[in-house]
């Protein structure tokens, strides 16, 4: 079974892909006639914060067949734990993905925490786990630990948090935390544990996600780059007797026809930020970094960055975000997500703008597509607790 | 000056409610509190219940009024971790999240470098409330401490220019005033004698940082239309006649809650005027927040918002005047 995300965005929205990096869901710009969350009513604003059109996506990717959704986490966007403790009562079964960076909070406390998320949500939490890029986001945050540093804390935090997840005292005198007679009360500690989508990349990145992870979470990259990829994971994890499966998180333009998906682009083109075709190293994203080889230069039209058929290197430049992600006709796209399925991917978070109408969209004309078995949220028995 | 009065919730099932989900149980507490008047609800840290963090979201994400007061370990985040999720909550609710950050509670984890005494707790809470504060203050911030370090940080954008969340602070000892002359909006004690004993002088540490610091009291209550009728209910339940303290209202202190279940051991017992006596008597001495715990939860909420509320808040010389206002709701 394959579970099939959707993903909520925790920093507003823009209504269109046509219309590049314009917010006007959230308050990420002053609201104006048009804004939605909040809106305009009588000259002010409606009342209505960002955290209700939230509630709504959630009910649209809930209703159009995904198990739940991303809740990606950066220094300026809204905290997903928090959003998921807000909206855990609107929906009944959608999961929440809780995006997290270990290193800011306390192991035990965070067992704490996402039991009663869990006893609240009958086993609705599953984790992203992040360790963090480094650099000045990193010491915004409060955390001055060196990158490989970083995964050593991130193992012993999910030790911890396992560890503190039962009824029997535990400890541990740990390089990072200092755990003494932790455990739970019996109906937090009868949750389940939430599963692990981890993040990152590097050696010491892999290494850690061998340990812990449940599943291995990375961008889409070109078909021909993924196997490679997985088969560094599969052998990290052998070491440690464990067997990851594989999630990928891939952005979606998808529409009746072929061309339909690319004059979405076309549309789009005009306004995009130029400089961000070159793919430089110095921009803010190692995905870009990482797509730079594959992209041939120079780049003078939408297409010139269809790397394979279908796989477009350029959703950062319509929205903020990863660099890969699927274009085409509802068929075309439904028989790539195939593909990377029989790739060896186990898990999706699939993601579009808008993500409100589409989420309905992708639920209703791509999901229906695909051949693989997917995990149905509506029939499926929820994760509860016994 | 107005009367705050807030309810506290429960942490772990109080009823048997096999067909129904136990956050349900809380949510009928949370809609008495706001259906019936009250400022606010409680969300208690409790290592043996439900996360407060978890509590608060629901709680404020189901009412239009009442506040939150998320009670939490100051171990339990990192500060500015703390700080952003209170900024999400106060972006999505108005900004009806209040703080109560606990300092000597019992931890069993903690980050390094570990507090290990009194002292050193007291210290990284001032430590945390200086970052909490200065990332949420400041676009730019860096601090070098002894359990925390910023470089670069604060808050901007779409977390700019929120309301802080009312620090309230408790315990009476001399490093939890300090703490309070500093960074509390609020000083919360569970006795009358102890807000006679040290509210003057947190007061007294708090101007002479330029500061004002509230007083305010935690504590259970028992009311009924008369006295005689509130003390029956007492010694119904316990069977015996309970050991009660005479307060010049009429009213009586009691020490034994606990065994009513109550995580207040003491409190008030008596008819709805003698109890807003008492309340008045402690808001002539500045107090002007009260917590009550009460059980049942939902039936002596509503209680209150009927029956005591119109006593207190008049006789507490309530004025909307400086009613809290926190943005539109």
């Amino acid at each position: 079974m394959v579970d099939v995300y959707w993903r909520i965005g925790t920093h507003g929205d823009q209504p269109s892909v046509r219309r590049p990096h314009a917010q006007t869901r959230g308050d990420w710009a002053p609201s104006e006639p048009g804004s939605i969350t909040p809106g305009r009513r009588g000259g002010s604003d409606d009342g209505y914060t960002y955290v209700d059109h939230m509630a709504d996506v959630a009910k649209a990717a809930e209703s159009a067949g995904f198990v739940g959704g991303l809740l990606p986490s950066f220094p300026f966007t809204d905290d997903p734990f928090t959003t998921a403790a807000l909206l855990a009562r609107e929906t009944r079964t959608f999961r929440f993905m809780v995006a997290y960076q270990p290193g800011f909070l306390d192991p035990v406390h965070a067992a704490r925490l996402s039991a009663s998320l869990q006893r609240a949500t009958g086993g609705r939490l599953t984790y992203n786990v992040i360790t963090g890029g480094g650099g000045p986001q990193q010491t915004w945050w409060g955390d001055t630990v060196a990158h490989d540093d970083r995964y050593a804390r991130t193992a012993e935090f999910l030790d911890a948090l396992k560890g503190a997840w039962g009824t029997e005292p535990y400890d541990l005198d740990g390089r990072f935390f200092d755990v003494q007679g932790a455990h739970l009360p019996p109906e937090l500690a009868a949750q389940p544990v939430p599963e692990v989508y981890f993040s990152g990349s590097s050696p010491a990145a892999i290494e850690t996600a061998g340990k812990h992870a449940d599943y291995y979470l990375s961008w889409l990259e070109p078909f021909s780059a993924l196997p490679d990829k997985f088969r560094q994971v599969r052998e990290e994890s052998a070491a440690f007797g464990r067997t990851p499966r594989f999630a990928l998180r891939v952005e979606i333009l998808a529409r009746p026809t072929e061309e339909e998906a690319w004059a979405e682009i076309d549309r789009a083109w005009p306004a995009i930020d130029k400089a961000k075709l070159s793919f430089d190293a110095t921009g803010d994203s190692v995905g870009a970094a990482r797509a730079r080889g594959f992209i041939k230069q120079p780049v003078t039209g939408p297409r010139d960055l269809e790397v394979e058929p279908n796989v477009w290197a350029g959703f950062h430049l319509l929205r903020g975000g990863p660099v890969f992600g699927l274009v085409g006709s509802y068929d075309q796209v439904a028989q790539r997500l195939d593909e990377l399925v029989e790739l060896g991917t186990d898990a999706f978070i699939l993601a579009a703008v808008p993500h409100l109408e589409e989420a309905y969209r992708i639920g209703s004309e791509v999901l229906p597509r695909v051949t693989f078995d997917r995990t149905n949220s509506l029939t499926s028995t929820l994760r509860s607790a016994s | 000056m107005s009367l705050r009065v807030w309810t506290t919730l429960a942490t772990r099932d109080e009823r048997d409610w096999g067909h129904l989900p136990p956050s349900e149980e809380r949510a009928h507490a949370v809609r008495a509190a706001e259906i019936a008047g009250l400022d606010g609800v409680v969300a208690p840290y409790d290592l043996g219940g439900e996360e407060s963090t978890v509590l608060v979201g629901d709680a404020l994400r189901h009412t239009r009024w009442v506040h939150a007061l998320h009670e939490f370990h100051v171990a339990a985040f990192n500060p500015v971790y703390a700080a952003k999720i209170a900024a999400s909550y106060q972006r999505f609710t108005a900004g009806r999240l209040d703080w109560a950050p606990l300092v000597t509670a019992a931890t069993p984890s903690q980050r390094r470098p570990s507090s290990t005494d009194a002292a050193s707790w007291y210290a990284r809470a001032d430590e945390f409330l200086n970052v909490a504060r200065g990332v949420w203050n400041n676009a730019t911030f860096d601090l070098e401490g002894t359990y925390y370090q910023v470089k670069g940080g604060g808050f901007r954008e779409a977390l700019a220019g929120l309301p802080f969340p009312r620090v309230h602070l408790t315990g009476s000892d001399d490093d939890a005033l300090w703490l309070s002359a500093k960074h509390g909006d609020v000083h919360v004690f569970t006795t009358a004698h102890e807000v006679a004993e040290r509210g003057p002088l947190l007061q007294e540490q708090a101007r002479a940082l330029g500061r004002e610091v509230e007083l305010g009291v935690r504590l259970s209550v028992l009311v009924r239309e008369t006295d005689d009728e509130a003390r029956y209910e007492l010694s119904a339940e316990s069977g015996a006649s309970p050991d009660l303290v005479p307060l010049p209202s009429g009213a009586s202190w009691w020490d034994g809650f606990a065994t009513r279940g109550h995580a207040s051991p003491g409190g008030l017992v008596g008819s709805y005027a003698q109890v807003a006596d008492e309340l008045a008597r402690l808001a002539s001495e500045g107090v002007n927040t009260v917590i009550l715990d009460v059980r049942p939860r939902v039936e002596e909420t509503y209680r209150i918002g009927e029956h005591l509320l119109p006593l207190v808040r008049p006789a507490a010389g309530s004025t909307t005047s400086d009613l809290e206002t926190t943005g539109v709701r």
